[in-house]
């Protein structure tokens, strides 16, 4: 084995482990790109794409339990009986989209999610003057949206944060900071059901998972406490920079 | 925050405890599981033990509604079936 097999993911972990808590994201938005993309160039033999959305779910947890020890030490920031009202939804989202991976046409799913990628960041740029007040009654359709982010978990190995910070934050009426503090908490127990799918079926690589968990909990445990600091403009901003990227990463991978 | 039944801490200084203490022990044995695929394992499997812990500490909690603990089975019974679902597309 090459040293660069376990620095390469463990780098990998550390960026996305430190954008991810700060965000609200899992973090898999960086390392499945990252390692589809250039792990061919560092790597003594690349995995198949298959291996590393099993590794990122696993990335996922991780940032789940890194930036949730930082917000819970602070105190405040997460909501429980919010996150444990929805984490269902998003564990058996996580299960629909792991058995959907199976069966749908990626390219679909793909576009479906760029497109709302998109949306998404158009809201929230649209939300950047809005007060960041809570709502009095959750939204209706929370609940299917949520199911939906566990959906895309499940089936791109991402942490679903994309899509349930702006829930929380729009739908449900949790201020941003509480919607990014409650979606990492949330985000522990879909990662759990995604990586137990992957870990049961025998196709989690354990060296390239831990390499990229290693490096994810040193960027979390790292940048959650930097998050509380930076404006909640500046993180709105940040989030709408990193969802757009995605967008345009999913639009190149499977269209161009 | 709610106070927790016997105890000085609230609830959120219990999570605090919990998932700190997970996560160094998490780091640790994932740095060493570099080298040995063992520990390795043992790191993986205290990551997935944290968020599981944390919800029987919620469940635990006095001040927690019926409401939440159903949801918290719910996510119990997932996870459950998620592992279920793995062992059925190893074969």
């Amino acid at each position: 084995m090459n040293w660069l097999d376990i620095f390469f993911p463990l780098v990998t972990g550390l960026l996305a482990g430190g954008l991810g808590a700060m965000l609200g994201l899992g973090g898999g938005v960086v390392v499945v790109p990252t390692m589809e993309l250039l792990g061919g160039q560092f790597l003594s033999s690349p995995h198949t794409l298959q291996q590393i959305i099993a590794a990122s779910q696993l990335g996922v947890l991780s940032v789940a339990v890194a930036s949730s020890a930082g917000y819970l030490a602070k105190g405040g920031f997460v909501r429980f009986q919010t996150a444990y009202a929805l984490a269902p939804l998003t564990v058996f989202g996580g299960i629909i989209g792991s058995l959907l991976l199976l069966v749908l046409e990626p390219k679909l799913i793909a576009t479906i999610f760029a497109v709302l990628l998109c949306y998404t960041a158009f809201e929230l740029i649209r939300g950047l003057n809005k007060a960041d007040t809570e709502r009095p009654e959750p939204s209706k359709l929370a609940k299917p949206a949520l199911v939906f982010g566990g959906i895309m978990s499940g089936l791109l190995g991402i942490g679903g944060g994309t899509i349930q910070v702006p829930v929380l934050n729009l739908l449900v009426g949790l201020p941003f900071r509480a919607a990014v503090a409650t979606s990492t908490f949330m985000m522990g127990f879909t990662a759990i059901a995604n990586a137990s799918i992957q870990i049961a079926s025998g196709k989690l690589e354990p060296e390239l998972a831990g390499a990229i968990a290693l490096g994810i909990l040193i960027g979390a445990r790292i940048s959650s406490g930097w998050a509380t600091r930076v404006p909640v403009r500046t993180l709105k901003l940040m989030f709408s920079a990193l969802v757009l990227y995605s967008a345009f990463d999913l639009f190149k991978k499977y269209w161009l | 925050m709610r106070e927790n039944r016997g105890s000085a801490f609230t609830l959120e200084q219990q999570l605090a405890r919990v998932f700190g203490l997970g996560l160094s022990a998490a780091l640790l044995f994932l740095a060493v599981g570099i080298f040995l695929r063992l520990v390795l394992w043992l790191g993986i499997g205290v990551l997935m033990l944290v968020p599981l812990s944390g919800a029987v500490l919620v469940w635990q909690d006095k001040g927690v509604t019926k409401d939440t603990r159903v949801n918290i089975a719910l996510a119990f019974f997932g996870v459950a079936v998620a592992v279920l679902i793995g062992l059925l597309l190893r074969r």
